[in-house]
């Protein structure tokens, strides 16, 4: 099965997934994050050119810090992301799943002299396309990973219903499923709910003392029933 | 269609995952992409070279002819692409045999002209090609889908080929020895003038241009079609179908040996 998540076993024997990030968000990330930076330089500009020669001079200097430590704070302090990357849903972690620390950091945002080459990240690019995780070359010399920290949005409120209680005994992820089909059938076209309802029919027509009722509404209250049991209220 | 026969994972992604699944798509299959993309790039360069070599001072506009053509190159790298997502793989002679038929049933003509300019070309393809429906339906089927993440693929994308092309005069630039690179303005614009000169660089600039549609385009065509079957996943509930058939198979197996 063909995906860009990378399951990482712990220490402790928990198993983590990391879902890769590709160019295109990484890259739209990166965007972001140079416009701020410029709106940072034109508005310390004006402040500090006031100041004359020696204003500029501190202006420099800002610059300077500001190009080469933007991105090392923010991933040190803030989760792994820069603005850049939160506005994405981005962050930026080692090779095993741990937060980035500061020489991680400070190598990857180093060999942006590297990737950067010839010319707009041209060798970064072509790293992040030929790589199996999406690494560029700071990525893959300070052995870090981008990766997708936002979870998809998926439907939470269930339609109303009356809770019906299991039949059956379910295990705690199909328990899960049926939730999850309850509160998608809002979004599903009636016909297609019911086609998706009539798979779980595995008795094939002979009803025998305990099986699920396979029909839309009844799939509803036994969601129902495992969302109150879990918040009694 | 039916889900539990592709070999993709089919689960909720937001829609930049699932461009990124279009990337791991490429590189799972690029000898198959780039079979077909052989086949049918090479006619198309074989006529640029032609109206290179043929020309009488004007053609500055060869190069269009490379880029007008996308959607064309599109269709074959789709034609692959959804073999292989249900585990099927497509060699050069399958590409060879298959474009008659994209030629006719995919909408091609309209995609060469008034349908050109279109930003949502990657996301549409899937719809027009696989889905081979035309008219109102087609229209609905393109509201009902939305294609949320597509205006921003192609921005991303054209950015990229930008990125690489330059990327690559850049790097022969380096190479040059200083004495072939005009500094003073004269110098700069003799050689813009001087015949020989440009055209030599127009052959470079083309050249480089193949190169970086050849990288990027099968990318973008993978991106687009993930980000369609990732909005079908949603709406049409495909991610429960495969765990609710998981379900009913263990339910199954439970009756017969209680």
């Amino acid at each position: 099965m063909l995906d860009t998540v990378r399951t990482i076993e712990t220490p402790e024997g928990v198993n983590i997934r990391l879902r890769l990030a590709g160019p295109v968000p990484r890259a739209l990330a990166y965007l972001l994050d140079s416009f701020i930076r410029a709106v940072v330089w034109l508005v310390s500009f004006i402040f500090f050119v006031r100041f004359g020669n020696f204003g500029l001079g501190i202006w420099l200097i800002g610059i300077f810090l500001l190009e080469w430590f933007y991105p090392v704070l923010f991933e040190v302090y803030a989760q792994g992301a820069t603005p850049g990357k939160q506005a994405l849903g981005l962050a930026v972690l080692q090779d095993d799943g741990v937060p980035v620390g500061w020489s991680a950091s400070v190598v990857r945002n180093l060999l942006r002299t590297v990737d950067f080459l010839p010319s707009f990240y041209a060798f970064g690019l072509c790293s992040v396309l030929l790589n199996r995780d999406f690494k560029r070359l700071g990525d893959i010399v300070a052995k870090t990973i981008v990766v997708h920290r936002s979870k998809p949005r998926v439907p939470q409120k269930l339609p109303p219903g009356r809770a019906l209680p299991l039949p059956i005994g379910l295990s705690s992820p199909e328990q899960q499923l049926i939730v999850a089909f309850a509160a998608r059938v809002p979004r599903l076209t009636w016909d297609r709910a019911q086609e998706l309802a009539r798979i779980l029919d595995s008795t094939n027509g002979q009803h025998t003392h305990a099986t699920l009722h396979t029909d839309v509404v009844s799939l509803i209250g036994y969601a129902q029933h495992i969302v109150g049991e879990r918040e009694p209220s | 269609m039916r889900p539990d026969a592709l070999t993709v994972k089919i689960r909720a992604r937001a829609h930049w995952e699932a461009v990124d699944l279009g990337l791991a798509l490429v590189q799972k299959y690029w000898r198959n992409l780039y079979a077909a993309w052989l086949v049918v790039i090479l006619p198309v360069v074989f006529l640029e070279l032609l109206l290179y070599l043929n020309r009488n001072g004007g053609g500055r506009y060869d190069l269009l002819l490379l880029w007008w053509l996308k959607p064309l190159y599109d269709r074959v790298i789709l034609h692959v692409l959804s073999r292989a997502v249900f585990g099927e793989t497509v060699d050069w002679r399958g590409t060879l045999r298959a474009i008659p038929g994209l030629l006719w049933h995919s909408g091609l003509f309209r995609a060469l002209t008034w349908g050109r300019f279109t930003p949502r070309r990657s996301f549409k393809l899937p719809i027009w090609q696989l889905e081979g429906v035309t008219g109102q339906v087609r229209s609905k089927r393109l509201s009902a889908l939305k294609g949320r993440g597509a205006i921003r693929l192609i921005f991303v994308c054209s950015i990229f080929e930008m990125i690489l092309l330059f990327g690559m005069l850049g790097l022969l630039f380096m190479m040059l020895p200083p004495e072939f690179i005009p500094t003073h303005p004269d110098s700069i614009l003799d050689f813009l003038t001087d015949n020989k000169a440009s055209s030599w660089f127009e052959a470079i600039y083309g050249f480089c241009y193949l190169l970086a549609v050849s990288i990027i385009e099968p990318f973008y065509v993978a991106a687009g079609f993930m980000l369609y079957l990732n909005q079908r996943t949603e709406l049409e509930g495909w991610d429960i179908e495969l765990g609710f058939r998981t379900l009913a198979a263990r339910l199954e197996a439970q009756q017969t040996q209680p």
